[in-house]
């Protein structure tokens, strides 16, 4: 398999990652691994400099959440209620999430056949950055904490700025920053904790 | 057509003012009156309506772009009527529910905003425009109790700011491939409906009244304008591929938010009415601005100031008159309040096809019913009959004064709307 086609793998693994990560550390998890496979993907285009990009938002955002919540006992950094759904109910939020992953990933197959990056001229990564839009739009609508839709929005975000990237290389520096940066500080001013946002 | 217009508004203005009168208002007459002077301009408007319609074909489809206008400040119109009728809220409300931290998010997202309605070329429009819900639901989330309520709210945003990201990232790809525009068209329009509040994403807008009111204000104040002025800019500045998908899929979904949210104004109850009421608004204003047409565009901007400056007139601290007048003028009594907005919006609509035309027009009725309704609770307050919100305090202070000048603005900005819609937006044709 060639470079190009490793990158997507890895950010369609990190999208799977995203969709159905639960938890204490599900967050933390979900942005670092989202940001290195989104940095990854648009560093097929721009380089080291796009990387970067992509990821240092997620990391700083990663780090933000997990000192927020050792140093507060307010908001917990858990990804969904820690309690397990109710027997009674059939499909839990996670068995949804695993069902709507299936239809995304036909969904994403598709796209990526209608859909060109300009630079690249295979449609894998296309593939990979529509699997994680579909990603952000299902974790936010099945969201069940403010934390979960944050990370929808973020997922979504990373594939916007791999896109552009991949699309026009270094030129789309500022607009991908944008992009993926507003909405990890949306999560790290989520993070903070209440008594030090006072 | 014109003849009827102006006849009935004449019995308008005549009816109205009787059916205000205090022994007329309390007897079984009044609400008669109210209604016959609220209710004839469904018959006059469906009836040459459906009698042009028929036999006919469709006008075709929808026009390109805005028609022949040109907006010359939207950023700085926007900004200056915002901040106006932002600042009427918050001193026509009661000193517990002026909120300081959701005034700060408002005055952050006003430069977010003034840069998403002057900035030009998809990319970063639809980032900007994403920023704001962003802002907004920031702010939401950080609102104590009404959890399940926000959890709704807050996802409606978050999919719309998907969409607007999406939206940014395919709309360069436009040119390369035959699918791509029609991909665009539709991620900006889905996030569009879920930013102003369209169907199937409508319930956020009226759900968020339920929040504390500060913080639905900053949804209505911000959120809606800009999506409507983004989708205005859209428009006048994408490839005809994309505006064709986008103006499409915002007209149908229009029609269905405004039919459907003006039977629940006329029939529902009491405490949604008014969220109601600026839910099919929105509808409406979609529909005027994805017909594509100048007056359809002039109906649209002149229901955008009302829907600004209504809820003053509304609010619990304005007297009962003032209130009642803010209910006439929300429910479009002819020819004061959102009847010329919505007028213009008919004529947009009656040049596409007959079932938008009847539809738009069933959609007015709904709204004139639900105005009369509430007028007629609002005249109930007045009279000491019925115990409503804020009933204790009517007739002074500040909030007083702000209810007496929002339902002046409210009754006249429809009637002089030719004047003011230019002045705030710079509209040039």
């Amino acid at each position: 398999m060639s470079t190009p086609a490793w990158l997507a793998l890895a950010a369609t693994c990190s999208g799977v990652v995203a969709l159905l990560v639960d938890g204490r550390r599900g967050a933390v998890l979900a942005v670092t691994v989202l940001g290195a496979a989104g940095g990854g993907l648009a560093s097929l285009s721009g380089g080291l400099a796009a990387f970067a990009v992509v990821l240092g938002p997620c990391v700083l955002a990663a780090v933000v959440i997990e000192l927020g919540a050792r140093g507060s006992g307010v908001r917990s950094a858990a990804l969904g209620p820690l309690l397990p759904a109710p027997p009674s109910e059939m499909f839990g939020s996670r068995a949804l999430r695993v069902a709507g992953g299936i239809a995304a990933l036909l969904a994403a197959r598709w796209l990526a056949g209608h859909v060109a990056a300009g630079l690249v001229v295979t449609p894998v990564p296309v593939f990979s950055c529509a699997f994680l839009w579909e990603v952000g739009i299902l974790r936010a609508a099945l969201a069940r904490t403010p934390q979960e839709i944050g990370l929808g929005i973020l997922a979504a975000a990373v594939a916007t700025s791999a896109f552009l990237l991949l699309r026009g290389g270094t030129e789309e520096l500022a607009v991908a920053a944008l992009a993926v940066g507003a909405p990890a500080g949306g999560l790290i001013l989520a993070a903070i904790p209440r008594r030090l946002a006072r | 057509m014109t003849r009827a217009l102006l006849l009935g508004s004449a019995l308008t203005l005549v009816l109205a003012p009787a059916a205000a009168l205090p022994r007329v208002r309390s007897s079984a007459l009044g609400p008669i009156l109210l209604v016959l002077a609220a209710g004839w301009p469904v018959v006059v408007l469906l009836g040459p309506a459906a009698a042009a319609g028929h036999g006919r074909a469709p006008a075709g489809p929808l026009s390109d772009g805005l028609g022949t206008l040109e907006l010359t400040r939207v950023g700085g119109g926007l900004l200056a009527l915002t901040a106006a009728c932002a600042w009427l809220r918050w001193l026509g409300r009661r000193r517990a529910q002026r909120r300081g931290r959701s005034l700060a998010v408002a005055v952050a997202v006003a430069p977010v905003a003034v840069l998403a309605t002057s900035a030009r070329g998809m990319v970063p429009l639809a980032l900007l425009l994403a920023l704001v819900p962003l802002l907004v639901a920031g702010r939401w989330g950080a609102v104590d109790g009404a959890g399940a309520l926000r959890a709704v709210v807050s996802r409606a945003v978050a999919i719309g700011a998907i969409g607007l990201l999406a939206g940014a990232a395919l709309a360069p790809t436009v040119g390369l491939t035959h699918t791509a525009p029609s991909l665009v068209g539709l991620c900006v329009a889905v996030a569009m409906a879920a930013l102003v509040g369209l169907l199937p994403f409508a319930p956020w807008s009226v759900l968020a009244a339920g929040l504390a009111p500060s913080e639905a204000d900053l949804g209505l104040t911000w959120c809606v304008p800009v999506g409507l002025l983004g989708v205005a800019t859209l428009l006048a500045g994408e490839p005809r591929a994309v505006a064709a998908s986008l103006q499409a899929l915002l007209f149908g979904l229009g029609l269905a938010t405004a039919v459907v949210w003006s039977a629940v104004a006329a029939g529902g109850p009491d405490r949604t009415r008014v969220s109601a009421l600026q839910a099919a608004d929105v509808g409406l204003m979609a529909v005027g601005l994805a017909s594509g047409r100048t007056d359809g565009l002039l109906g649209a901007l002149l229901l955008l100031l009302l829907t600004l400056v209504v809820p003053p007139a509304l609010a619990s601290g304005a007297p009962g008159p003032a209130r009642v007048a803010g209910w006439l003028a929300a429910g479009g009594l002819p020819p004061i309040g959102a009847f010329p907005g919505r007028l213009l919006v008919l004529a947009a609509a009656s040049t596409v096809a007959f079932l938008p035309t009847a539809v738009v027009t069933l959609a007015m009725g709904g709204l004139l019913i639900g105005g009369a309704r509430g007028a007629l609770g609002g005249f109930a307050a007045a009279s000491g009959r019925s115990p409503e919100p804020g009933a204790a305090r009517e007739g002074r202070g500040t909030a007083a004064g702000v209810g007496w000048l929002a339902a002046g603005a409210a009754l006249l900005a429809g009637p002089l709307g030719p004047v003011l819609v230019p002045l705030v937006y710079g509209v040039r044709w």
